[in-house]
């Protein structure tokens, strides 16, 4: 390309030619299929040369298309002579475009040119539009899972549940002599009689721990731990905790929550690309648990609100008072919060049961009502 | 020089090696969830003096060291760079939707250039198919390692008809054009794994779910 100094446009120009040609960097491909050598290359004279050599591809004899595995380069291919210039440089298309004007060669560059440019933006869109559908999969997922799990439970046979319940429960080695013991079958033998029509059979177990809490396994097998029976007062209040776990099973909250981890998992695979290659399960699942950490998989407060509810009605039916659950979470929190921060592992259940004030007010108007209710003959 | 976290087996003593995060946090986070290699990647440098250091890849097979030069760039599937040196530069690249979902590549391939050496790791041996311009060649899925910038490929069915190539056992397949070079690994870590996995038993279960 020669370099003109023009001082008066439209009058006769003082044209210097300085010897000089741009050069590109590109590499050269022949028919051998070896690596390619890296060349310089020159565009003059209706040729594509090669610097340092005499090789030289008129303009007619190449075919120029965009390629590359991220399409952001160009190949110049002549069959006849079956060798292929391959380049990113895209002032080389430029220069091309602009010394093969009127050609095809030219009006191949320039389309080139348009497209690798083009590249970018079409990556962005393609992009955003990725993104897009795997958070709108991801977030319709998440937002299904609960009454996705609700219905899929409703299908399951709660034999199986119980069998479920009895696998995932570790009962052989549970203190079944105690005097805690006694004292919980006690009041489960008063609250189950109340049941109608229910296809669980329920068995309590006593846990030696320090930890204050309980928990229900799908099918009727609940555990209360040492510690949670010791911090009740009397009566009332232990059997309020244990029909509110009672209320759990009824409701089927276990199984439910179980599907819904199960979804979670399918939504996060969904989402992260799936289990493939050595060590991504593992990945998977430390993704799973930090997800597992972050919802905090305990029950939704929907579902303690039914369990309170169920519980309530049986406590009530079994001749409980009734306000011993809220009691027994109020004194606790007192407790903990007199212990100080240190505390909170042991009373583990107030932050998987925190007593709010809304769900206490709940409670007590049910109980408001169920005692209405029993009263009126 | 730089090597994937736990790749070393044995080293002079002269040698110094450090956990670093290539290209920063994002870079490392950015390679590590969406490419399929290590968060930390390890440094060894020759501060004290001249050594050598014994690098090995944990799947077994070959290594094979490329030489970027001449501008040339490199695609390497994810999980199967083992070591560069220091001036190579490293980036995650996507691939189109269909190739990443059928390749076997992943939908992240690490990109790299610069200049220096790499190695990259395979399961069973590595073989270099250079494909002349203007020609093409099919690998199938899953066997793809690594290929030079100028190429590309996109899939295609295996067989001439969709019925063949379920048929045959081939399903999909990576049709490359030349002018470039691709490698392959002789076996297919995923086959191998399906085939293990009739031995082995299934852990986790529902117990894991419930948690």
């Amino acid at each position: 390309m020669g370099r003109s100094i023009c001082h008066t446009p439209g009058r006769t120009c003082i044209t210097h030619r300085i010897n000089h040609v741009d050069k590109y960097q590109a590499r050269f491909y022949d028919s051998s299929g070896n690596a390619p050598d890296q060349v310089q290359v020159q565009v003059e004279s209706g040729k594509v040369s090669i610097c340092g050599t005499t090789f030289g591809i008129p303009f007619e004899e190449l075919r120029l298309e965009v390629g590359g595995h991220d399409g952001d380069r160009f190949k110049l291919s002549s069959e006849k002579q079956n060798v292929t210039i391959v380049s990113e440089d895209r002032t080389f298309l430029h220069a091309l475009s602009a010394a093969a004007r009127g050609t095809e060669l030219g009006k191949q560059a320039a389309q080139a040119d348009h497209k690798i440019v083009k590249r970018g933006s079409h990556k962005a869109r393609y992009w955003s539009i990725v993104v897009g559908v795997v958070l709108a999969v991801g977030i319709t997922g998440y937002l299904i899972l609960d009454p996705m799990s609700a219905a899929i439970a409703t299908m399951i046979d709660p034999k199986f549940e119980i069998k479920l319940g009895e696998m995932l429960a570790r009962t052989d080695k549970l203190d079944k002599k105690s005097e805690n013991y006694l004292r919980v079958t006690g009041i489960a033998q008063k609250l189950t009689a109340q049941l109608e029509k229910c296809p669980y059979k329920f068995q309590f177990f006593v846990k030696k721990d320090k930890e204050v809490n309980a928990c229900a396994y799908p099918g009727g097998i609940i555990i209360i731990n040492s510690a949670l029976i010791e911090k009740a007062k009397n009566d009332d209040e232990l059997a309020g905790v244990m029909a509110h776990e009672i209320g759990h099973v009824i409701h089927r909250h276990t199984l439910k929550q179980a599907l819904h981890n199960c979804g979670l998992i399918t939504c996060l695979s969904l989402v992260s690309g799936g289990v493939s290659g050595p060590g991504e399960a593992e990945k998977l699942e430390t993704v799973f648990a930090l997800a597992q950490k972050l919802e905090s998989l305990n029950f939704s407060r929907a579902q303690e609100t039914d369990a309170d509810i169920t519980g309530l009605e049986l406590e009530v039916k079994a001749g409980y008072s009734g306000e011993g659950i809220v009691n027994f979470f109020k004194r606790l929190e007192r407790e903990e919060n007199t212990l100080g921060p240190g505390s909170a592992r042991l009373f583990s259940v107030l932050s998987t049961h925190p007593m709010s004030a809304d769900r206490a007010a709940k409670i007590e108007a049910e109980l408001k009502r169920l005692k209405q209710t029993s009263g009126q003959p | 020089m730089r090597a994937e976290a736990g790749a070393m087996v044995a080293k002079s003593p002269k040698l110094h090696i450090r956990g670093k995060m290539w290209g920063g946090f994002f870079g490392a986070m950015k390679r590590s969830v969406l490419g399929g290699e290590t968060f930390f990647f390890q440094e060894i440098s020759a501060e004290d003096g001249n050594g050598d250091v014994l690098l090995a890849p944990s799947l077994i097979g070959d290594v094979k060291v490329i030489s970027l030069a001449d501008g040339q760039d490199y695609y390497v599937q994810s999980g199967c760079l083992l070591a560069a040196l220091d001036h190579v530069e490293m980036g995650t690249k996507a691939q189109k939707l269909t190739a990443g979902l059928f390749s076997g590549a992943g939908f992240f391939v690490l990109h790299l250039k610069g200049s220096g050496h790499f190695v990259i790791s395979a399961f069973g041996a590595i073989m270099e198919i250079p494909i002349p311009a203007g020609q093409e060649y099919i690998v199938d899925n899953g066997h793809v390692v690594a290929w030079s910038g100028d190429t590309e490929y996109h899939m295609v069915k295996a067989g001439k008809t969709w019925w063949s190539s379920m048929t045959s056992g081939e399903g999909l397949a990576c049709k490359f054009q030349g002018p470039g070079k691709v490698w392959i690994q002789t076996r297919n870590p995923r086959a191998f794994g399906a085939w293990v996995g009739q031995f082995a038993t299934r852990r986790g279960g529902l117990a894991s779910l419930i948690g």
